[in-house]
């Protein structure tokens, strides 16, 4: 265990990660609620203007301060990715593990079900399904882990082929394991690994749908505020004023990198050859 | 008049991506051999002859074309759950490969431990767990580490170990030797023996090192190409070869 | 050649293809079917008189029939391609989305057009120098290709390059329709219009290209069979040329497969924001209207369209690909 967590460690991409993810806690989960001030508080004699010390980052078309929306945004466009990639993750690793553990051709029949979620529109099915009724934020969740499944499966069911056919896990059948005690022991250890980085980089793309969503107003709804929602305002800014393009840019920038770097850390450092040695 | 623990009657595999050609190619053709108690079997071939599919066989990790496969009398094939586990809590194996037997991510005690009968205690597992360990000539401290940090002797020896967590009246030997220069053979080989005068195991011994076999040789069988014959001693597989 | 085989394999893919459109059109039904509101699919649009709209009523049947019925029902209108008529307009909406494909199809054409242009240096020169500065200082680039929105990129450029610098224009494919007096200044027109939003979307592809290409062309370049390229002392250009390229072929038709989807619904906030005329936007007009047969429509059509593509991407790549060849036929005979 200890070699691993130091592998990880020493990994350049996961270092930056962290750094960044340290900031990511700070802006997104720490100041929110520590700063005082309502980021929906209008005060349309200031909109629009540049950045001061009172609006660090300006204020927009409603003279809304553009820091404390991005902060709060942040936090929940963040919020809505973890979970969202947890379940994910957790469908895909359910389907995957299925699929490589049953005989050929439930294999094939949901391999070819992975096949037909991966060619599904995915924008125009959130389209479909949020642009109408009330808004939830659990049904935002719902949608979007259903569409973005396919490829944890995929990676475990490649990984649970890989183990079945250790001999290891044939000990441990001949050992008269329970199927549950040989899925614990064996097969999620085993499989921690692609779950972890498939998590993490599952988190930066979804921060990207969901504000992609929210940006064309689908999504998040006021007084709800997420990065995309943000965005959204930057179309109605005079040419000069670059300031909420920036700076939202700069916020989305550092949540999706932060979270790929994390990811593509993990990624490197626990894939097989490690083991084989 | 010895039990008879293992009859293995006619059984045949065919290789899975053709069943449905024509001109089937035979893992296992036609194989029969019996093993009574308190006896052992060597069987001889090398790499290509057939004997993985037949472990799997016995192990009931892979199913046969044809023919049957009878545990003390009943047929395998007919067992239920419990009795499957029982089975094959008493035929255990000791790959080849020992690199590869062991979970690389779990210490060797978590490789070991969920192997005991789920009757005893706690104390009882650790206790037996660290006997076994010591009957190997290993130190107690192996079962914190991990895998990688063993060495190749001690990992067979672990993958030894393993076989005999669960009490097994038969245990299969995947050419336990092949990689060991003399001495050690010598050494293993000792405590093969031991093992079987303190445990009363069943070897079924699978190798190509010819002059070992004499100890583990109630029978002989030579397997080449799927198909098995029965030798009269082991100086009988020099002239096969030559044929 | 076993052809008898090969042509087996393909008509149970071609099968298969079909049975997952059926089950796909089954997801979709479900999906309708939690849109509130959709019970009662009226087909029928507004504008029309009371009566035409009772005339409808009557024609296309009440659906208070069991859901099978339903079912049944809407996939042979979807066979047919009819989707009723748009609440908006009063069109039938095989008409409006069909009419929408083609800015989205050349938008989206663009983009990847730009990915590759941007990616594929990139990865070349990635490849060739890895661990290099260069690489470094690439890698970051991309960074930023992946990590920023295409919208973000898109609300950049219009920012930039349309507002303030006035350089290019800030939406639509014509500047006045109908003033054009040849098909040639027709073309140049569209493609100045839609210069930035593909470029926008490019930039956001660069860094999946980049990515894929530049570990395929590692594999390549780690090939003997370049070694011995170079050994023999041809120079770079013809080693590119003659050797790389053709083994890119079938990494590039697999890449193209898996962005199918993007293709059409990808562009949804570049449409929205350049306000293209693409399909994209016309969804999303839709659903701020509330005109459920056009997304409904929409999202139908999109999906046998993405489908039917990537059964000819299949195809594509088991011509140009025996190894896949032999997989297909092992997965058919396997069934």
């Amino acid at each position: 265990m200890k070699q691993i967590i130091n592998e990880i460690w020493q990994n350049r991409n996961f270092k930056l990660g962290l750094i960044l993810l340290l900031l990511v806690i700070i802006f997104s989960a720490i100041l929110p609620n520590i700063l005082p001030g309502d980021p929906n508080f209008q005060n349309m004699e200031k909109c629009y203007t540049k950045p001061t010390s009172q609006h660090i980052c300006g204020t927009d078309n409603l003279g809304r301060d553009i820091f404390l929306r991005l902060i709060h945004g942040s936090g929940l466009s963040l919020k809505i990715s973890l979970t969202t990639s947890l379940f994910s993750v957790l469908i895909g690793l359910t389907i995957g593990f299925i699929s490589g553990s049953s005989p050929k051709s439930i294999d094939y029949i949901l391999m070819r079900m992975t096949d037909l979620f991966f060619g599904f529109p995915k924008y125009f099915l959130f389209i479909l399904v949020l642009g109408f009724g009330e808004f939830s934020l659990l049904k935002l969740i719902i949608v979007l882990s259903i569409f973005s499944w396919m490829e944890t499966a995929k990676m475990v069911r490649s990984e649970t082929h890989y183990i079945n056919s250790s001999l290891f896990v044939k000990s441990a059948i001949c050992q008269g394991l329970s199927k549950s005690n040989l899925f614990f022991i064996h097969y999620l250890p085993n499989l921690a690994g692609i779950l972890i980085s498939s998590y993490t980089l599952q988190v930066s793309t979804i921060i990207l749908v969901e504000s992609g969503i929210s940006f064309i107003g689908l999504g998040v709804q006021s007084p709800n505020i997420s990065l995309g929602t943000i965005l959204n305002q930057a179309r109605y800014f005079p040419y000069d004023n670059y300031t909420l393009i920036i700076f939202s840019g700069l916020f989305i920038l550092l949540n999706v990198s932060t979270f790929h770097f994390l990811g593509d850390g993990l990624k490197a450092t626990t894939n097989k050859e490690k083991f084989q040695k | 008049m010895n039990n008879l623990l293992l009859n293995v009657a006619n059984i045949s595999l065919v290789n899975r991506n053709q069943i449905l050609k024509s001109n089937q190619s035979f893992a296992l053709k036609d194989i029969s051999f019996s093993l009574a108690e308190n006896n052992s079997i060597s069987l001889i071939g090398d790499s290509a002859s057939g004997k993985t599919s037949l472990i799997m066989a016995l192990l009931k990790l892979k199913p046969i074309s044809s023919g049957k496969i009878f545990y003390k009398g009943k047929d395998i094939n007919l067992f239920s759950k419990t009795e499957l586990v029982q089975y094959r809590r008493n035929i255990q194996p000791v790959f080849q490969n020992y690199e590869e037997s062991l979970n690389p991510l779990l210490t060797i005690q978590n490789n070991l431990y969920y192997g005991f009968s789920n009757r005893l205690t706690k104390k009882e597992k650790l206790l037996k767990l660290n006997n076994l360990v010591n009957l190997m000539g290993l130190n107690n401290n192996i079962l914190s580490k991990l895998p990688f940090q063993l060495s190749g002797g001690e990992k067979q020896r672990i993958t030894i170990i393993r076989a005999l967590v669960t009490e097994p009246e038969m245990i299969i030997l995947d050419e336990p030797f092949s990689s060991l220069d003399v001495i050690n053979q010598e050494k293993l080989l000792a405590v093969f023996q031991q093992i079987k005068s303190e445990f009363k195991v069943s070897y079924i011994f699978i190798t190509h090192k010819i002059p070992l076999i004499k100890y583990f040789s109630d029978s002989i069988f030579s397997i080449n190409k799927g198909k098995m014959q029965k030798l009269e001693n082991y100086r009988a597989y020099e002239n096969l070869k030559n044929d | 050649m076993n052809y008898k085989k090969f042509i087996y394999s393909v008509l149970f893919k071609l099968f298969t293809i079909f049975l997952l459109i059926l089950l796909g059109l089954i997801l979709l039904f479900i999906l309708i079917k939690t849109i509130p509101g959709s019970s009662d699919i009226k087909y029928i649009s507004t504008a029309f008189s009371l009566e035409r709209q009772q005339e409808l009523q009557n024609i296309y049947g009440s659906d208070n029939s069991p859901i099978l019925v339903q079912l049944f029902k809407w996939m042979k209108n979807t066979v047919n391609f009819d989707f009723g008529h748009s609440t908006q307009s009063g069109l039938p909406v095989k008409q409006i989305i069909l009419s929408s494909f083609l800015p989205t199809i050349l938008l989206s054409f663009l983009a990847v057009t730009w990915g590759l242009l941007i990616g594929f240096p990139f990865a070349l020169v990635s490849a060739t120098n890895p661990g290099s500065k260069r690489d470094k200082f690439i890698t970051l680039l991309m960074v930023l290709s992946y990590s920023l929105p295409a919208y973000w990129i898109g609300l950049f450029f219009l920012q930039f390059f349309s507002y303030k610098l006035n350089i290019f224009p800030s939406s639509q494919l014509f500047d006045i329709p109908g003033i054009y007096p040849s098909l040639f200044s027709k073309f140049t027109s569209v493609l100045y219009h839609l210069f930035l939003p593909s470029l926008a979307l490019g930039l956001s592809f660069a860094a999946y290209f980049y990515k894929y290409l530049k570990t395929k062309l590692i594999d390549i370049l780690d090939s003997e069979y370049i070694l011995a390229a170079k050994a023999r002392g041809l120079s770079a250009k013809t080693i590119i040329l003659s050797h790389i390229i053709p083994n890119l072929i079938l990494p590039v038709l697999s890449l193209f497969s898996t962005i199918t989807p993007l293709f059409f619904s990808g562009a949804v906030t570049i449409e929205y924001i350049f306000s293209i005329p693409g399909i994209g936007r016309t969804m999303i007009n839709a659903a701020v209207a509330r005109d459920i047969p056009l997304i409904i429509g929409g999202a139908t059509i999109s999906f046998i369209a993405i489908m039917l593509i990537n059964t000819f991407y299949d195809i594509l790549l088991v011509i140009f690909n025996p190894k896949i060849k032999t997989e297909w036929i092992n997965e058919t005979n396997n069934k």
